[in-house]
């Protein structure tokens, strides 16, 4: 407040250094900047700073600095506000000293290269003070003293220098001053000012550097020097202004000696100086604002003082001495108020003022009379709330909640607390504005205060509990209102209760209709429906009611007639407040009769009209720039625009205008992520299908709870799955792993998962080449199997699959961990004998048999797998790799499976129809000469790691299976096979011997 | 009388000292209404009656106004010439403000109070007016110091419970006495002297004084002399047609003392009782006043065996749930028409009870009904605070079930406990509603 004041008398000296036009346009940017256009102040400066006229460069650059100085003073009030308020401050100590660093430093350059500019020197030594004050932590609250201390503890070098400087720019403007005058009987009124000036702000400076001293004896003896200067000064001044401002100063000079001294009398002294404001020598021309202004201070300071003896040491800002507190200092401060309401005529309005107030009304609550000081609060923040004086309007309601709690049963005024709810309510603290307004309730007794105030109040609650998402409870509370109203016997639609009640209605017909969308159930609608028709019909002078065409055209959309809705909502005139938000609806309603409409061609024509509502809708808005409700109507527009593109298929322009729309309201999903799968559809469409899998990571990042993420999941998965088995290589195998990922979610989602969807799952692995993980899919698939459908074939095949995934798995670990290889060839061999044969004594005889070279086990004895063609082909395989460990030698057992695999994949010309034989040959081919591939290494395998007669008959087996193949069908089926044949069948040859 | 004043009545109860600084009476009227006095002179204090000349909304008024319709009578004043009368209103205050005994130098009311009942003070010729003691100075300072030693005596001071019933002895003595003075053994010299005192006639304070002596009686634990002295009260009350608030303290704190040491069911039927004799009587009483006044006590006592009911529910007394609410529900319904206090309180314990029954939607619109529109009872405001967060989650389950949102009735719930702990900060059930 001191430096608001001061800044403010300050503000009226003219600015003599620059020229006429210079002055005119750093008064022109002042005003910009004082209306808080501080941007287009700062470009005027500079546009100035830029000039060829170097009066007007000068000026500008002058100015430029001193905005830097305003922007400081901009954060350090915010910052202190929320101290003040408790709450956590947007802006930090340190990024406010580097603003104020920044324009001592601007202003310190202009002032070096203008040393006899003494206005510029003068503000240079404000700056410093208030950069200094903020280093010591002044404004802060009474609770953060350890924090004030601890900071003039930490700055104390930093404060003592920027004191000095600043001492030292005001004797130097003094000196300066003074030397311009050359008969100090002949000053002209601008010199004597100007030395007034210097001469003020020079014992000020000595006050406010004392204030911000951490010791003691720097302290004092800082009081002490300000206090003589002032007091010289007041005599000198005496019958001018800035004299009787001096006395406000004297005052707290002798006020904060006293309470660093413990020197009671001290105190006395400057509450004297404070009382002498009150005397006959500033009644003459009370009106004169200044005058108000000091008178305001005064009485604030008075008040203060009191509060602060009355209180006691400890509840000073400054740690002081006195002894103990001393309520006789209540009546003191009570006895000043009645003066102020006497003598403040012009100034009650002050900020000064009130807050002097808000003291007298803490002298009045501390001696028990709540109900007073509840009263002068009131009055305060009706004030206050009328000159817009946001922090006034927060201390006192502060002080009123505080007080309010502790009132008990004392009977206060409606009026006066209503006000309370609404100022509680406007800074957002719903439960103190509740219980504010509930008492205004009780307070009301006689018929005009319930009539003005209750029922207010009343609304006033329905709405706070509203807006905190309690419908019920706002609807009961609106209710009462309402019912009241429609009891009472005159009703009158205008009077206080009936506006009131209208209001209430509405409110409760909106919470009703949140009630029943979220319960859907018949009676909450029935609710909504009873208290609409109460509004419609008892409040027909309602401004909700009286724009009818709006609200017919909302219930037509409600009832789902659309076409009527849109043809409503075209009727709306452009001067109706809800003009935007029909133009708004009309895109909607296409779109949603679009949706239901089953006859495709007709959907088709409501979609295009969809579409050509949203581009007309997004013109209108560009044609309105800055009116309110466009900035929405375009967003609409566009993003119907898109989504009908993509209803229309037009792939290429949704992607277009859908991009367009998500670059221009990122994160803004109206349509809860429709309008992300429609640019997923869209790139999947136009077979982009790396922009389809980054969109569909943006709709999970954004949106993961969305309806239509599941859906676009499955179509993402489908593309990719179409698209990879079309690569080679690494990217084929990466798309897959995608893919498998993506499926694996579906499933994993689904409560019951089929079989099949883990066997689709372990071909994908398997195409990924993760086999371990197919196998596991195929297992899973499997144990379904064998829990539901029992398809005996089906589980077969799948535990065969799993089985080969578990072989192709074990396959990589050959060369690494040979051993580690044999066992789990050997668990695979016995999966796959399970599956074969399934009978464990037929199993024991077929191994028995098996380990045997002269006993082939009986045809029949795969008869029940013999459609597996592969998995046979995999198991003589595993067979093959099973080295003879004791019971047999498996690969006799896969060049056995590999013949009957061969046996009913091609059967001789006479047992099958020419048909049933192409249709086994196209099937089966490459199995068939995979397994004659398999069967000749087997062969080969075998005669190359035995002797004798064991190795001639592999040898030769293997070898004769060769020529014989060799002599039917020469061309195999493909050269690479016919070459790798030749090979084995010659090393087969040469084991064979003779 | 509005209803509301008729509540603050019966929260206050009778013990509170007026703190007032002036002299000043509270009454009823016939139909109800209260109305504040200043008085200006008192020509007539009897138990039957108080006549004198007061000041109404800045009106000279003869009042005659019947002791049964007294709410509040405070004499001595800080204004007035007399220096007893400056006493007496100090040694009020002094009580207001807890200082009741004299400790150290610290002078407590009850030497001020003491020293004012023997006093036979004149006054000096050309200052009587301003020095001389007047029996009804002594009067009141008695009553006062009475209920200075109850206050001192009830919180374990067993010498002062003992100094007060002499004391109130003394006061029926000086009450009942037909002459203008009794002889009495009064302090002297630091010993007793049978002394001249003032006698005072009959006076509306007597039945206060009884129940003070059946209270100091209680706080000695001796219950059997206590409910005689209770009785002996009622009993004088009913005769004489006096006050009614006396009668529904006196049958109220029967209650209260016979509930004392038993099982809440049993505790329950003392109060089941004392409310339906006070509702009873309250039908006899001959005016607006009495009988609203006694009907509300009556209310009052039922609504707390209804508590207690419950009470033995959630300890699993052998109660089922559905007993308490059967009986919230018919005091809500029959007497909560016309009691606002009793709704209020009802309404709070269905709710409750609903909740109990995991009956979510029921409970949370009956306690919401408390806590919107039940401002001026804050107790109950305070409890259906708590148990509208309960009853939210319940609710908002039941709608998830039927296939609704219940989300929004979940935060709401969570709200109400927000609001809890703001508003109430300091509430039990505030503490709870963080703990729970």
């Amino acid at each position: 407040m001191k430096i608001g004041h001061v800044a403010a008398l300050v503000a009226l000296v003219p600015a003599l250094a620059f020229g006429e036009s210079a002055e005119d346009e750093l008064k022109f940017a002042a005003r910009l900047s004082a209306r808080g256009h501080l941007e287009m102040a700062s470009a005027h400066l500079t546009k100035l700073a830029a000039s060829s006229d170097s009066s007007l460069a000068r000026a500008g650059r002058y100015g430029l600095a001193l905005l830097d100085r305003q922007q400081a003073q901009l954060l350090r009030n915010r910052f202190l506000a929320a101290l003040k308020d408790g709450r956590e401050p947007n802006v930090t100590r340190a990024e406010i000293d580097k603003v104020y660093a920044k324009a001592v430093d601007d202003v310190k350059a202009y002032v070096e290269r203008a040393a006899t500019d003494y206005d510029a020197r003068s503000q240079y030594g404000e700056l410093l003070q208030e950069a200094a004050e903020f280093l010591a932590g002044w404004g802060y609250p009474d609770r953060l003293d350890a924090d004030v201390k601890k900071l003039r503890e930490d700055n104390k070098g930093d404060i003592r220098k920027l004191f000095d400087a600043a001492v030292g720019e005001f004797d130097a403007t003094l000196k300066g001053v003074r030397a311009k005058i050359k008969n100090p009987r002949e000053m002209t009124d601008a010199q004597e000012f100007n030395l007034m000036r210097s001469e003020f702000s020079r014992a000020q400076a000595s006050f406010r550097r004392a204030l911000s001293m951490n010791s003691l004896a720097l302290r004092t003896n800082g009081l002490e020097e300000a206090i003589e200067l002032l007091d010289e000064f007041h005599g000198k001044y005496f019958n001018r202004i800035w004299g009787i401002y001096a006395i406000v100063f004297l005052g707290r000079a002798y006020r904060e000696l006293g309470l660093e001294r413990g020197s009671a009398d001290d105190v006395e002294t400057g509450l004297n100086y404070f009382d002498f404001l009150f005397g006959p020598d500033l009644n003459e021309d009370p009106e004169v604002p200044e005058k108000s202004a000091i008178m305001a201070e005064g009485f604030y300071w008075y008040a203060d003082t009191c509060r602060i003896m009355a209180l006691g040491p400890k509840a000073g800002p400054v740690a002081g001495r006195l002894k103990k507190a001393r309520p006789a200092y209540w009546d003191k401060s009570i006895q000043s108020g009645s003066i102020m309401d006497r003598k403040l005529v012009a100034g009650a309005k002050l900020p000064s003022a009130l807050r002097a107030r808000l003291l007298i009304a803490e002298a009045h609550a501390a001696r028990g009379d709540v109900k007073q000081a509840v009263s002068i609060v009131g009055h305060v923040l009706d004030t206050a709330k009328f000159s817009n004086l946001r922090a006034v309007m927060r201390e006192a309601s502060a002080k009123l909640t505080g007080w309010l709690a502790g009132a008990g049963s004392v009977r206060l005024d409606p009026g006066m607390l209503y006000q309370l709810g609404e100022s509680e309510a406007a800074q957002g603290r719903g439960a103190q504005a509740i219980a504010a307004c509930e008492k205004s309730i009780a307070s009301s007794m006689t018929d005009d205060d319930i009539e003005r105030y209750a029922y207010p109040a009343w609304r006033k609650i329905a709405a706070e509990y509203r807006r905190d998402g309690r419908y019920y409870a706002a609807s009961t509370a609106a209710m009462k209102v309402v019912n009241d109203y429609t009891k009472s016997t005159t009703k009158d639609e205008n009077s206080r209760l009936g506006l009131a009640a209208g209001d209430s209605c509405n409110l409760a017909r909106k919470c009703w209709k949140i009630i029943s969308d979220n319960t859907k159930r018949p009676a909450d609608a029935q609710e909504y429906k009873r208290i609409s028709a109460i509004f419609r019909d008892e409040f027909p002078g309602h401004p909700e009611n009286s724009d009818r065409a709006y609200r017919e055209a909302r219930e037509a959309e409600g009832d789902k007639n659309y076409l009527a809705a849109v043809e409503a909502y075209k009727n709306i005139v452009v001067t109706s407040p809800n003009y935007w938000t029909a133009q708004r609806r009309i895109p909607v309603c296409l779109n949603a009769l679009a949706v239901r409409t089953k006859v495709a061609a007709e959907a088709k024509q409501h979609r295009e009209a969809c579409l050509a509502a949203a581009q007309a809708l997004s013109a209108l808005a560009e044609k309105s720039p800055g009116v309110r409700g466009t900035e929405s109507a375009k967003q609409y527009g566009g993003l119907y625009a898109a989504i009908s593109l993509a209803y229309l298929e037009r792939w290429e322009e949704t992607v277009t205008a859908m991009e367009k729309y998500l670059a221009a309201y990122p994160k803004q999903y109206l349509l809860r992520g429709l309008e992300l799968k429609s640019l997923i559809d869209a790139h999947i469409e136009l077979g982009q299908i790396d922009k389809a899998e980054a969109a569909l990571a943006k709709m999970r990042a954004d949106l993961p709870t969305s309806v239509y993420g599941r859906k676009s999941s499955y179509d993402v998965y489908k593309a990719l799955r179409k698209t990879y088995p079309t690569l080679e290589g690494d990217a084929r195998m990466q798309m897959a792993a995608r893919t498998a990922l993506l499926w694996k979610e579906r499933i994993d989602a689904d409560e019951k998962p089929k079989s099949s969807y883990y066997s689709v799952l372990g071909r994908i692995y398997t195409d990924a080449g993760v086999f371990q993980e197919a196998g596991d899919a195929y297992a899973t698939a499997a144990g379904i199997e064998e829990q539901t459908g029992k398809d005996a074939r089906q589980i077969a095949g799948y535990n065969l699959q799993a089985a080969g995934m578990q072989f192709r798995a074990a396959k990589a670990t050959k060369e690494s961990d040979p051993q580690g290889y044999l066992q789990k060839v050997a668990v695979t061999r016995d999966r796959f004998m399970d599956v074969l044969v399934p009978d464990k004594a037929v199993q024991a005889k077929v191994f028995a048999a098996l380990g045997s070279s002269t006993q082939y086990p009986k045809a029949d004895t795969f008869a029940h797998v013999k459609k597996f063609v592969k998995p046979l082909l995999t198991a003589a395989e595993v067979l093959g790799e099973s080295a003879p460990t004791g019971q047999f030698d498996g690969r006799w057992a896969g060049i056995r499976l590999i013949d009957y695999l061969h046996k009913f994949t091609a059967p001789s010309v006479d047992e099958t129809a020419p048909e049933e034989k192409q249709k086994l040959q196209k099937q089966y081919l490459s199995d068939w000469w995979d397994g004659f591939e398999l069967k000749l290494r087997l062969c080969d395998a075998i005669a190359a790691g035995s002797s004798g007669v064991e190795k001639r008959r592999a040898a030769r087996k293997g070898y004769g299976f060769w020529r014989k193949m060799k002599v039917e069908l020469p061309e195999m089926d493909g050269p690479e096979r016919v070459k790798t044949a030749a090979k084995l069948g010659a090393s087969l040859k040469r084991h064979a011997g003779k | 009388m509005n209803r509301k004043t008729i509540f603050t009545l019966l929260l206050g109860g009778l013990l509170a000292v007026p703190a007032g600084a002036t002299d000043r009476i509270e009454f009823a009227e016939e139909d109800g209404t209260v109305r504040t006095a200043d008085i200006l002179s008192v020509s007539k204090e009897s138990l039957e009656e108080f006549r004198g000349l007061g000041r109404i909304s800045g009106r000279r008024k003869t009042l005659r106004i019947p002791s049964r319709r007294i709410v509040k009578l405070t004499r001595g004043s800080s204004e007035a010439v007399n220096q007893w009368s400056k006493r007496l209103a100090k040694a009020r205050a002094m009580i207001a403000n807890n200082q009741l005994v004299t400790k150290g130098t610290n002078i407590g009311a009850d030497e001020i109070l003491k020293n004012m009942t023997y006093s036979t003070e004149k006054g000096t010729p050309g200052q009587e007016k301003s020095e001389r003691v007047l029996p009804w100075h002594q009067m009141y300072a008695l009553y006062h110091l009475i209920q200075v030693r109850y206050l001192v005596g009830k919180d374990g001071d067993a010498s002062s419970l003992d100094r007060g019933l002499q004391e109130i002895d003394q006061f029926m003595k000086r009450t009942d006495s037909k002459s203008k003075s009794i002889k009495w053994k009064v302090p002297f010299k630091e010993a007793f002297a049978e002394k001249k005192i003032h006698a005072w006639g009959s006076t509306w304070l007597k039945p206060h004084v009884m129940l003070l002596k059946a209270r100091i009686l209680r706080a000695k634990g001796d219950k059997s002399a206590a409910t005689a002295a209770y009785e002996e009260t009622v009993k004088l009350v009913k005769d004489k047609k006096l006050s009614p608030m006396v009668l529904a303290a006196a049958r109220t704190e029967q209650a209260e003392m016979a509930a004392e040491g038993k099982s809440d069911m049993d505790a329950e039927k003392e109060y089941r009782n004392a409310g339906i004799w006070m509702q009873g009587e309250s039908r006899r009483q001959v005016d607006a006043f009495g009988k609203e006044l006694l009907g509300r006590a009556g209310n009052r006592a039922l609504l707390h065996g209804a508590d207690l009911l419950l009470a033995s529910a959630e300890k699993g007394g052998g109660v089922s749930v559905k007993v308490p609410m059967a009986r919230y529900k018919e005091l809500r319904d029959i007497g909560g028409a016309k009691d606002a206090a009793l709704y209020m309180g009802a309404q709070t314990g269905y709710g409750i009870c609903l909740v109990k029954d995991e009956q979510g939607e029921k409970a949370y619109h009956a306690l919401l009904e408390v806590a919107v529109r039940g401002y001026e009872y804050p107790d109950h405001v305070q409890r259906a605070l708590f148990y509208l967060g309960k009853a939210a989650p319940i609710y908002a389950k039941d709608l998830d079930r039927s296939g609704a949102n219940g989300d929004f009735v979940r935060k709401a719930g969570e709200r109400w406990w927000a609001d809890l702990r703001d508003r109430f900060p300091g509430s039990p059930w505030a503490e709870k509603a963080k703990t729970d």
